[in-house]
């Protein structure tokens, strides 16, 4: 288990994070940037030292303050993966990823990891001779190969087109079930967090604002930075006008919405969130069942614009003051023939709906409009 | 225009070659003759001698230097940058000079060296000290040039993969900036071979003794034009091949060599 409780100050900016991570488990730390996760992956390998704290992987301390303990980074057999592959250019693919290993038993297992990467024919080009994604699968293999207690990966893949990104994330999977390499990824990217990720970390400012499973995280946030970093673009603020078993009554914008359960009593001031791609479209005809019968509304469409697979739509709820971001399927879109000025029927499903920890005051929302 | 530019080019290049025209058309059997003569051979070992161990001397101290200077940051650094480019536009005399004045006699550091029993001004102590004062910072400015062109994420790498400082310099740093260092130690080394105004200053002219080629040409162009021109000879040779060794390693790799 690898256990980190560290801090660094770098004039006005702050980094004091306490986390602990699981054996072979892919923790991944989402964050924009400037955010401190690079810094922060810096502390963990040790190449800058952090002010105070500690760093500890199974029972053996790689960083202390009292008494000083800093092992260096050679020592530390920490994997540490960049944006730019950052392979030795005087070098072969081969020497490459022979590189931290000694002497020749290692020829099995190196083979071993560069079949895993698919890599196995690149073994005697230079790095300039070859793609960038294989770059990366190199540099993965290099890292693999001596054996490491954790390793780092800052956003590995971001320099590479779409169908790389996603082949080499497949990858990545394929390297923890195969060698049980415990990890820590950083991205900005919200698919590529919640894909990978066993347990999700939301980072901004020096700070882990939540830190949970994925489901945990990108269900109910804490508050509201936390859930505008995993998507929810509607960002609703109310207060609660009614109690029971079921749930909350929450009165926002003019419009009554029920609520799932949250610690909190009555006349409260709460605050929303909602996935655009939660928001269901209800047909005209459609009769509406028990299930959803909560939480429906009229609206406008008074903007649209189009994606690869999904529309976007912004709704202006009618006789209301809210707007709303929705996503809906472009099969959808054009079997209804959705565009601007069209009146449609949704529904905030009561479940979709996150009711977020009050405590975060955020003065850039206006009450009870959507932020989008 | 474009004749105009090609026409100065021309001119330019007419004045740079036709001395060198000249000592081809030159009295060859003289010159050859003149090869054997004990004070070219006395300039010949003086100079290989002397330039050698300032080589070595530049490089074993200017390589850390230079790996300071390109990778750390500290205060006074601005002006230790200045202290080592100065000697590239001081004149040789005026170098020559500043090292009598600190190290003969009556100098600040002389004195005591004096006291010691160390007689540094008229040796070949001195031919060397002169040699490097003028030709480190030539291989400091380019070894640091080099340092900084090797990416600092490698040599994280490196150490991320369990390098010892140590190692990542013999296994990333020195083959990637391989090129520049070794063209910084020629061309410094070509310099402290040319050295004559600090030397003659600074060490004298004795021949056998502190009489460079440089310095051994001056002496014989006063009683013997042939026998200077022997000695120009080889330092040309000596040019030519320095530009030429420069050419073929520009771009190779050190496994290439």
């Amino acid at each position: 288990m690898l256990r980190v409780n560290v801090r660094k100050n770098w004039g006005d900016f702050k980094l004091q994070v306490d986390f602990n991570q699981q054996q072979g488990e892919l923790l991944t730390i989402l964050g924009p940037s400037g955010c401190g996760k690079s810094t922060l992956l810096n502390l963990i390998a040790g190449v800058v030292e952090p002010d105070g704290g500690e760093i500890e992987h199974d029972g053996k301390l790689l960083y202390n303050e009292y008494p000083k303990i800093n092992v260096p980074v050679y020592k530390r057999k920490i994997g540490y993966i960049q944006q730019k592959s950052n392979l030795f250019p005087h070098l072969t693919v081969m020497q490459n990823i022979a590189y931290g290993v000694k002497g020749s038993a290692a020829k099995a297992e190196i083979k071993k990891v560069m079949d895993v990467l698919g890599i196995g024919f690149l073994a005697d080009k230079r790095p300039s001779e070859i793609s960038g994604g294989q770059q990366q699968r190199v540099s993965l293999a290099r890292a693999v190969m001596i054996k490491p207690r954790i390793l780092l990966l800052d956003e590995p893949f971001s320099a590479l087109d779409n169908f790389r990104r996603l082949r080499l994330r497949e990858t990545l999977l394929d390297i923890k079930k195969k060698f049980q390499i415990p990890m820590i990824f950083v991205t900005h990217d919200l698919e590529e967090a919640y894909q990978l990720g066993d347990r999700v970390a939301v980072m901004n400012r020096g700070l882990f604002l939540q830190i949970g499973s994925k489901d945990e995280v990108f269900r109910q946030p804490v508050n509201t930075d936390v859930a505008r970093f995993v998507g929810m673009k509607n960002i609703l603020r109310g207060k609660v006008t009614g109690l029971s078993a079921n749930g909350l009554a929450v009165q926002a914008a003019g419009i009554t919405l029920k609520t799932p359960l949250h610690n909190c009593s009555c006349g409260q001031k709460v605050t929303l969130g909602i996935r655009p791609e939660d928001i269901m479209f209800v047909k005209e005809d459609k009769v509406v069942g028990e299930q959803i019968k909560d939480n429906i509304f009229s609206a406008c469409v008074i903007k649209r614009s189009s994606g690869t697979q999904n529309c976007k739509l912004i709704l202006q709820l009618i006789d209301k003051k809210l707007k709303l971001e929705m996503l809906l399927p472009n099969h959808v879109i054009e079997k209804y023939n959705i565009d601007i000025g069209r009146k449609i029927r949704v529904s905030l499903k009561k479940s979709c709906i996150a009711v977020l920890g009050s405590g975060n005051s955020d003065t850039t929302v206006n009450e009870g409009m959507a932020v989008i | 225009m474009k004749w105009l530019m090609y026409f100065c080019c021309a001119v330019c290049a007419f004045f740079l070659i036709s001395p060198l025209v000249a000592l081809l058309l030159g009295p060859w059997f003289q010159v050859v003759a003149a090869l054997g003569d004990p004070l070219v051979v006395q300039a010949l070992i003086t100079s290989l001698k002397s330039t050698a161990v300032s080589l070595v001397i530049i490089i074993l101290f200017g390589l850390p230097a230079s790996y300071v200077m390109a990778r750390y940051q500290f205060p006074g650094k601005g002006f230790l940058d200045t202290v080592f480019e100065l000697p590239l536009v001081l004149p040789p005399a005026v170098a020559g000079l500043l090292l009598l004045i600190t190290f003969g006699r009556n100098g600040p550091l002389g004195r005591y060296l004096y006291d010691l029993g160390f007689q540094i001004p008229f040796t070949l102590t001195a031919v060397v000290m002169a040699q490097i004062f003028v030709a480190a910072p030539i291989f400091i400015k380019s070894a640091r040039n080099g340092l900084q062109g090797v990416d600092r994420d490698l040599e994280i790498t490196a150490a991320t993969l369990g390098d010892t400082p140590w190692q990542t310099f013999w296994k990333v740093t020195l083959p990637l900036s391989w090129n520049t260092l070794l063209s910084g130690a020629i061309l410094a080394w070509a310099r402290a071979l040319a050295e004559f105004g600090a030397t003659i200053m600074f060490a004298g002219n004795l021949p056998g003794k502190t009489q460079t080629l440089p310095l051994a040409i001056y002496t014989a162009m006063e009683k013997d034009l042939d026998l200077s021109l022997a000695i120009a000879v080889i330092l040309v040779l000596v040019s030519f091949s320095v530009l030429t060794i420069l050419k073929l390693s520009a771009g190779k790799g050190w496994r290439e060599l």
